[in-house]
């Protein structure tokens, strides 16, 4: 919420400043460190190990990616390196101290290949963005294979200057190396014909005392020549999008700019694009994301290039840096007041951005699915054919590996194969026509499980789509899954004596994925392998059915699976009913995802499963959910990299709409305090007796379309708590069989909004959790404060398949400790507190006290 | 400069996910496999010699998607199995006996609450014993 200025009471003390941003990991052979976050025109002083190494570097603007400071030495693995600013006198605190890593430890088959962006390059092209790179390496471009730019000790990402200029036509790669360690080649991109006529650049937008501007709509490498009330202040390459100029006099309102653009000097430059600048009262506050309590910095997601930024905490100044993180002098408190100020040279915004801390509010991490270290490889394999219940198939599919350089059947990486072998992952489609070639719709997942590191098969199952075949349900998905294992037997050839594979794939560490028929299928495959050497580490069953093709209750391995809320063929969402039953080996995951078809994860299958009959996010929006959640767990349960946190709510993707996926996890080795299982609603899981108060009235039921059930909106299969309270407070308090240490803990509790078989009230109701010490003090937690629950998702106006889908919710100790009187390393009893409107029933399962693992969020 | 007549392009229609074909003809036989034919429950293997065997003939394929064909017998599901050609389903029944004479034959999706389509057949056990395949 944006609040006048004026009208609050803030502390301006200029003595605080923020410490900048270090930019993380550092490495070793690094000739620069990257530095963001500080003042605009602020000094830079970095110490390595003791001594300040670099002493009052202008920082000049912190736009758009900070400053690129270059060191006297080389940095060495095992040094500790901070940074800190000097503004206007003050000094900051140092950052925390970094220790420089060995780059072999994290990429122990060289640095990742640099991306060239943004795509296609164009004749005549003058600069190339490279991405992908770590910080003080060295980067080059070829064109043709010869050298036309370089920069050593380079930022992330990096603008290289080329010259000569790009030929149409030219093959251009580009290259890093760190410690003479050399990268992959970027992917190959061919210099394409100039986009004629060249697009008017554009501005965003330019404000009163502003010293930066924006000049956008810029083509891939070409030059812009800008003026400024009609005289020209010089010429400049980009990249190509936007591209951010400093100048000076600060501006004025109403002050003109003009740019055009230009590739190739015979075509001539582009039509002249205007921008006026406006007044400082049209500053806007700036946007910002979620924030948690304990957080140590605030993000923020929109804002003025070059501003400074003020954070108060409740009142208090915490923070006064840049953006797009401005870090804080102190941890933010339970349930804070944060204001946040933007200011541009001489023009101090009219507004602040106004919003309060949560116990809960996930931070948006890195990319789990943006790991690009290696080439890409393509395979296509035919294993001959196989017999099946009087069926015959042919045992073909797509393998997509890390490669020496991309393309078909280009040789394993060399590098990644000397260091052992690389685990594998077995993807599964369903059912559809059977003229569509299926297996190729995970394309997109398998190039990006390829590029960091895993073999990626997709096997062709179009034969069990054949009518007679498909008609078998359950025989035809125990086939399926017959094929794909027959499928993981040759790839074990590929791997005993083939030219691209052999002794390269790890089959001890193999994970699956299928999706609809392959959803129930892989499950399946884990219950039915019995090849040698095989162990089934995970299983992602994305909108499966469930046609008893299994056991119904997946284990031994790490499970997932997706729920499209709006799937209009498995519109049962059957997965519900395998997560329950699953056992947490060592996690399970449930994402139920609003606006979300069954189709639109797989590229190959182009309609609508509603018919439109649903609003439906876009395809591209599905393939995300696949790639980051799909590549987190891939690279968590199989790997073993720390990609966690995504399976437990602790942090969220980027670039996915995370405000329509609703998460249920559970891990092995948590107390289980009640999960409505095996006992009468008197007593929970620790044989401990509850109590209902205030008109509360709760009773178990089974969570499942059977006779018996609450109401015919629960789809999963298993028992819990339905609660409804005549009265707004009604409690439901279950008691503990010793007491509970809360410090390093958190309470976790499934639920969800009953809906009712007919009307969705127009506002949401809540509940609050209690935990209560030995003194009998309780201390609450909203579950307003940890999300929200979520509305149940609207399916009435196209079948009556509106479920009541529980989800996960985290109560972390921290947020209890707000009520000081509370004993938090002594917990006796749990409350569920029917805190919204009375005779709303809320359902409820799994409630656990949770340890938190060190370093979790 | 010359112009293209432009054809048009038919506009794209959505796929009905939950349309069933009508039954022309049901045949039921008591049939005998030479080879035990094979069928899982919950993820366990058993196999069967001998069943009856409901066959429907419709009047133009099954739409192939996720979800399949269920066929009852007044409110008993059959176990689906193999079909032939692309408009021949079969469904075993391994208790015929629970199967009552005169009983509607109707078919669905295999989705709680899916509407079901009267075939206009009724259910009559087979006359004829242990047809062979």
């Amino acid at each position: 919420m944006e609040v006048p200025r004026d009208k609050l009471d803030v502390r301006d003390n200029p003595k605080v400043i923020s410490p900048p941003i270090l930019t993380l990991p550092l490495y070793g052979c690094a000739s620069a460190v990257n530095v963001t976050g500080y003042l605009p025109h602020a000094t830079l002083d970095i110490e390595v190990s003791g001594a300040i190494v670099v002493n009052g570097f202008p920082g000049g603007s912190p736009a758009p990616f900070g400053a690129t400071i270059h060191l006297p030495n080389p940095l060495v693995a095992g040094q500790k390196v901070r940074a800190r600013q000097h503004h206007a006198g003050v000094t900051s605190k140092w950052t925390s101290l970094a220790i420089v890593r060995d780059h072999t430890a994290d990429y122990p088959a060289g640095p990742p290949r640099p991306e060239l962006f943004p795509t296609p390059l164009y004749k005549c092209g003058a600069r190339t963005g490279v991405n992908n790179l770590l910080v003080g390496s060295n980067v080059w471009i070829t064109a043709d294979g010869a050298t036309v730019g370089a920069v050593n000790g380079a930022n992330n990402p990096q603008g290289v200057n080329v010259s000569p200029h790009y030929q149409q036509s030219q093959h251009v790669r580009a290259l890093a190396s760190l410690c003479n360690d050399p990268s992959p080649p970027s992917l190959e991109q061919i210099v394409q014909p100039p986009p004629l006529p060249l697009p008017t650049p554009g501005f965003d937008p330019i404000y009163d005392g502003g010293t930066q501007l924006v000049v956008n709509t810029i083509v891939d490498g070409a030059t812009f020549t800008l003026s400024r009330g009609g005289v020209s202040q010089g010429t400049f390459a980009c990249w190509g999008g936007k591209c951010i100029i400093g100048l000076n006099p600060p501006f004025t309102a109403g002050e003109v700019f003009t740019a055009t653009q230009e590739l190739c000097p015979g075509d001539g430059p582009s039509g002249s694009g205007t921008g006026t600048v406006l007044p400082c009262s049209a500053l806007p506050a700036p946007q910002v994301a979620p924030v948690q309590d304990g957080d140590t910095q605030v993000d923020l997601t929109d804002f003025v290039w070059g501003s400074e930024i003020k954070v108060f905490v409740n009142l208090v100044k915490t923070g006064d840096g840049s953006g797009p993180v401005v870090a804080l002098t102190a941890p933010v408190p339970h349930d804070a007041r944060i204001d946040v100020w933007q200011i541009l040279g001489s023009c101090q915004g009219q507004t602040m951005q106004e919003l309060y801390s949560h116990c809960v509010a996930p931070p948006v991490d890195g990319d789990p699915s943006a790991l690009d270290l290696f080439p890409v490889g393509t395979h296509e394999y035919d294993g001959g054919g196989t017999d099946i219940d009087g069926f015959h198939y042919n045992i073909r599919g797509s393998i997509f590996y890390p490669a020496d350089d991309d393309g078909v059947d280009k040789p394993f990486n060399t590098r990644l194969a000397s260091i052992g072998r690389v685990p594998i992952i077995v993807l599964v489609h369903g059912a559809h026509s059977s003229t569509t070639p299926s297996y190729q719709g995970y394309d997109y997942f398998q190039y990006q499980l390829a590029r960091m590191g895993f073999v990626a098969v997709s096997v062709d199952e179009r034969e069990t789509d054949q009518s007679p075949d498909w008609s078998g349900w359950t025989s035809n998905i125990v086939r399926r899954a017959e094929l794909a294992i027959a499928s993981i037997g040759f790839v074990q050839q590929l791997d005993a004596n083939g030219p691209l594979f052999q002794g390269r794939i790890d089959f001890a560490r193999l994970g699956l994925m299928g999706h609809s028929r392959g959803g129930d299928c892989v499950i399946a495959v884990a219950e039915r392998i019995a090849l040698p050497g095989v162990t089934v580490k995970a299983v992602l069953s994305l909108a499966p059915v469930n046609s008893g093709a299994n056991s119904g209750k997946p284990h031994g391995y790490a499970f997932m699976t997706f729920l499209p809320a709006a799937d209009g063929d498995v519109r049962d969402n059957n997965g519900a009913q395998f997560y329950d039953q699953a056992q947490p080996d060592p996690t399970k995951t449930q994402l139920y995802i609003y606006y979300a078809n069954h189709n639109y994860f797989n590229r190959q299958w182009l309609n609508d499963d509603t018919g439109g009959g649903l609003p439906i996010m876009s395809r591209p929006d599905h393939e995300r959910i696949l790639s980051t959640y799909g590549c987190a767990f891939f690279r968590h349960t199989v790997r073993g990299d720390a990609t966690g946190d995504y399976l437990i709510g602790t942090a969220l993707p980027p670039g996915v709409q995370n405000q329509n996926i609703h998460l249920s996890y559970d891990v092995v080795g948590v107390r289980v305090v009640d999960n409505y299982e095996g006992h009468p609603i008197t007593i929970d899981s620790e044989v401990q007796p509850t109590a209902q108060s205030g008109g509360l009235v709760a009773r178990d039921f089974p969570f499942a379309q059977v006779p018996g059930a609450f109401n015919t909106s629960f789809f999963g299969n298993t028992t819990g708590n339905v609660a409804v309270s005549k009265e707004t407070g009604g409690d439901f308090r279950s008691q503990l069989s010793g007491r509970a240490n809360l410090t390093h803990a958190e309470i976790r509790v499934r639920a969800a909004e009953v809906f009712d078989g007919q009307n969705i009230p127009p506002l949401p109701t809540s509940f609050r959790v209690g935990a209560e010490d030995g003194a009998g003090t309780i201390s609450w937690v909203s579950i307003d404060d940890v999300g929200g629950l979520p509305r149940p998702f609207d399916r009435r106006a196209f079948d009556n398949k509106t479920k009541t889908m529980l989800s996960t919710f985290r109560f972390p100790g921290r947020c209890f400790a707000a009520e000081r009187k509370l004993r938090i390393a002594d917990i006796r009893a749990i409350h569920l507190n029917l805190s919204g409107d009375a005779n709303r029933p809320i359902a409820f399962d799994d409630l656990e006290i949770v340890k938190h693992a060190k370093g979790s969020k | 400069m010359s112009f293209d007549t432009a054809g048009q392009v038919p506009p794209r229609r959505d796929v009905n996910l939950w349309h069933l074909p009508d039954v022309l003809a049901v045949e039921v036989h008591h049939v005998r496999f030479k080879k035990p034919r094979r069928y899982t429950i919950l993820g366990k293997d058993n196999v069967v010699s001998e069943a009856v065997e409901i066959t429907i003939e419709t009047s133009e394929p099954f739409l192939i998607r996720a979800l399949n064909p269920a066929l009852f017998v007044g409110d008993i599901a059959l176990i689906p199995t193999e079909g032939e050609g692309d408009r021949r389903y079969r469904f075993l029944a391994f208790q015929p006996d629970d199967l009552k004479p005169g009983a509607a034959i109707s078919i669905a999706w295999n989705s709680p609450g899916a509407p079901r389509k009267e075939t206009g057949f009724a259910y009559q056990p087979p006359e004829q014993r242990d047809e062979e395949r």
